[in-house]
């Protein structure tokens, strides 16, 4: 009895919440407020709430149309690589389940010990399908958005797994789920302190933290394909770079990675910087703050070079990170005194 | 390996049909070649199967950014053909519109790079600014967009005391707009390492392809119609000229944005010299004869050649657009530049490809190029005979 009422749990769980349909419309109306803010600060009157499900709609009812150029396996499936990267690391977040504040968080069935290195995986697989995408649609848009796809991954990747490190150091598990528990008892990353750690070293080690959390959001917008890091859709040059050749179902697909996108990262964000949540409204009111931020940037930003972009996270944004994580190193070191 | 990266004919980044065919390795632009004659419309053809007041109407349509500066040529070279002057309050009027024009332009302009950088926030602003020009570009003339204000002899509606006055209220709004805009574009770091140090144009190199008009300006040519051979009332008004030395988009966008300016203070200044008097002198008959005028466009300089046979059909006339001579310059600009960089470069010298196209006629077997007017090309291929 247990067995089966576990199996119909992970079964809601998966599909309704939080991963599923209310992951889905939370990102999409996230994706919608981002739209919303940016027509009314670019003076114009933006999209109805609907509109990115009347889009996806609209798409699945469309044909699908497969370039006869194209490598048709490969073609396919790269919409279902990033949706799954994206749906599988959702599964893995611990979303409060709760209305009001509770002592016990929700835990992911898929959770264990070291889940955040998969996660940290399965992110960089939503741009991977992305990737194939353009690679695999013999378009030369898609050639050039892919080859820029792989630039930013490759340079936006390793301050954002330096500043994950910092994290993951400073909490000392491997677990989101425990980091979460975690930040429940003792508050959120970004401002909580260590036992036995004089003013000084906590106003210092909280600089740290936010060198840290800065270094990550930079590297947010980039795997959302935002402004100023939005340069493999940069639509005056390569048209839609990879996703140029999609249409149909498959650009549905994509649609529907992109609305997820819009509430996995933010929801990771919170989960790692300033998380600590049992209810999930005050969890949702974080990450719409997330959303803001990353809105703005967007908003009052044009976009980078590519080779300006790779040495933007090269120089800065690695940078930033390196330096919080071996301050937050040190300030750990003068406290613990190993 | 090189591959070819096809921008056009049909492109986000050009609002008009024309090919740019980019050879890169990687991302970096070996070769370039640009193609035109998407868009051949034979202009100079119907202009001499009509009338000279039905050919006002249809170079009001050559281009629908700088429609007034090609009727106040056409205009002014009819004017010289039939050898009437206008009255000085339609030469002051005609500087009114042709400097609201301009504005306008090099707003679009101006919002339109933005665009291709990826800065649609300030794109959107600066065309939201550029409606306050369309509103009283419609109220001084009718229209917003074809303005239908020249005719041979003067201009068609004059400005009473209240036009006056909101033009100098909105001017003041504008500017006031403007001065937010430029700062933003002058303080945001990304917009610089977009645009500096971007698709130079040398002096050496403007001057071989003779290029007018802002581009050239920003490559240390000081080369404006309005100062080198006045029309209209531009020698009675105080104004300077924008030159930049860097020749990179950076300061075409600068020329540009001082040319706003310019063109702000210059509005002004011609309602506050308005002298009274008729719009327009009567022009009845039009003798034998040949005429060349030439004025400074937003793109830059304009010409028209007029050969009149004593009839009221002109027998000739010729048009030479500022981007005829400018869109041949992108391609020592565009060497060497990245991928990224191509639209911006191309864009920079404000390409304006309803005005330019001209019938090429590609020999395959030799594979020459030669490129002829629509009149040779119906003599030789069409049915006019000689």
């Amino acid at each position: 009895m247990t067995d089966v009422m576990e199996v119909i749990l992970a079964i809601i769980y998966a599909a309704l919440y939080p991963g599923g349909l209310f992951a889905f419309f939370m990102g999409a109306m996230f994706l919608w407020s981002y739209r919303k803010l940016r027509a009314r600060m670019q003076s114009r009157v933006g999209p109805p709430w609907y509109q990115v499900f009347a889009d996806i709609v609209k798409l699945f009812n469309k044909e699908t149309i497969i370039p006869k150029v194209a490598h048709r396996t490969l073609f396919v499936l790269a919409p279902i690589i990033a949706l799954t990267g994206c749906v599988t690391a959702l599964w893995l977040l611990p979303i409060p389940a709760h209305v009001l504040p509770t002592a016990e968080p929700l835990v992911s069935p898929l959770a264990f010990w070291a889940d955040i290195i998969v996660i940290l995986y399965l992110l960089a697989l939503i741009e991977v399908g992305e990737i194939v995408a353009g690679a695999s649609s013999a378009s030369p848009y898609g050639a050039v958005g892919a080859s820029r796809r792989v630039n930013l991954l490759l340079s936006s990747e390793l301050p954002f797994a330096v500043s994950i490190v910092g994290v993951v150091i400073f909490m000392k598990t491997l677990s989101v789920n425990e980091m979460m528990v975690k930040q429940a008892k003792e508050g959120p990353f970004l401002i909580t302190s260590v036992e036995g750690l004089d003013p000084m070293l906590y106003v210092l080690s909280v600089v740290f933290r936010i060198c840290l959390f800065i270094s990550f959001l930079l590297c947010v917008l980039a795997k959302m394909g935002k402004r100023p890091f939005d340069i493999p859709e940069a639509e005056c040059e390569i048209l839609a770079g990879p996703l140029t050749e999609y249409s149909g179902k498959l650009l549905g697909l994509f649609e529907v990675t992109n609305a997820l996108k819009w509430f996995v990262l933010p929801a990771f964000t919170v989960i790692l910087f300033i998380g600590g949540d049992t209810s999930i409204i005050t969890f949702l009111i974080k990450c719409f703050v997330i959303v803001l931020i990353l809105a703005y940037i967007d908003i009052i930003n044009p976009r980078y070079r590519i080779d300006q972009a790779y040495k933007f996270f090269m120089k800065v944004a690695l940078l930033l990170s390196l330096v919080g994580l071996v301050g937050e190193m040190l300030v750990l070191y003068a406290v613990v005194g190993v | 390996m090189a591959a070819t990266i096809p921008i056009g004919p049909y492109h986000v980044a050009l609002k008009e049909p024309i090919f740019l065919k980019l050879e890169v390795e990687g991302e970096r632009i070996k070769d370039a070649d640009i193609k035109l004659g998407y868009h051949h419309r034979g202009i100079e053809y119907l202009a001499m199967r009509r009338t000279y007041w039905q050919n006002i109407f249809l170079f009001e349509r050559v281009c629908g950014i700088c429609s007034d500066a090609h009727t106040t040529c056409y205009c002014q070279t009819v004017e010289d053909v039939a050898g009437v002057t206008p009255p000085e309050r339609a030469l002051f009027l005609r500087v009114l519109v042709a400097e609201l024009e301009r504005i306008h332009s090099h707003l679009l302009w101006l919002g339109v790079a933005m665009h291709i950088i990826g800065f649609d926030t300030l794109f959107m602003q600066i065309w939201r600014d550029r409606e306050y020009v369309q509103d009283l570009l419609e109220i001084i003339t009718g229209n917003r967009v074809n303005y239908a204000y020249n005719t041979i002899g003067g201009v068609r509606r004059d400005v009473d005391e209240k036009t006056i006055r909101l033009v100098k209220k909105y001017m003041d709004t504008i500017k006031n707009a403007f001065d937010k805009t430029v700062e933003a574009i002058l303080q945001d770091p990304v917009i610089e390492a977009r645009v500096k140090g971007v698709g130079v144009l040398t002096h050496e190199e403007a001057k071989r392809y003779g290029v007018v008009g802002p581009t050239a300006r920003a490559s240390r040519i000081a080369s404006d119609i309005r100062k080198d051979d006045p029309y209209a009332a531009y020698d009675r008004l105080d104004w300077e000229m924008i030159v930049f030395d860097e020749g990179d988009v950076l300061a075409k966008t600068l020329v540009r944005v001082y040319e706003v300016y310019e063109s702000i203070k210059m509005v002004n200044e011609s309602l506050e010299k308005l002298p009274p008097g008729p719009i327009v002198t009567e022009v009845s008959r039009f003798p034998p004869g040949e005429a060349f005028g030439r004025v400074e466009a937003p793109r830059g300089e304009l010409v028209y050649y007029i050969k009149s046979n004593g009839t009221n059909v002109p027998e000739r006339v010729k048009v030479r657009t500022p981007s005829f001579m400018n869109i041949a310059s992108v391609k020592p600009m565009l060497l060497e530049e990245t991928i990224a960089d191509a639209p911006l470069i191309f864009a920079s010298v404000d390409p304006c490809v309803a005005c330019t196209e001209r019938v090429i006629i590609v020999d395959s077997r030799t594979n020459e190029k030669k490129i002829m007017t629509f009149n040779e090309f119906m003599i030789r291929y069409g049915r006019k005979r000689k």
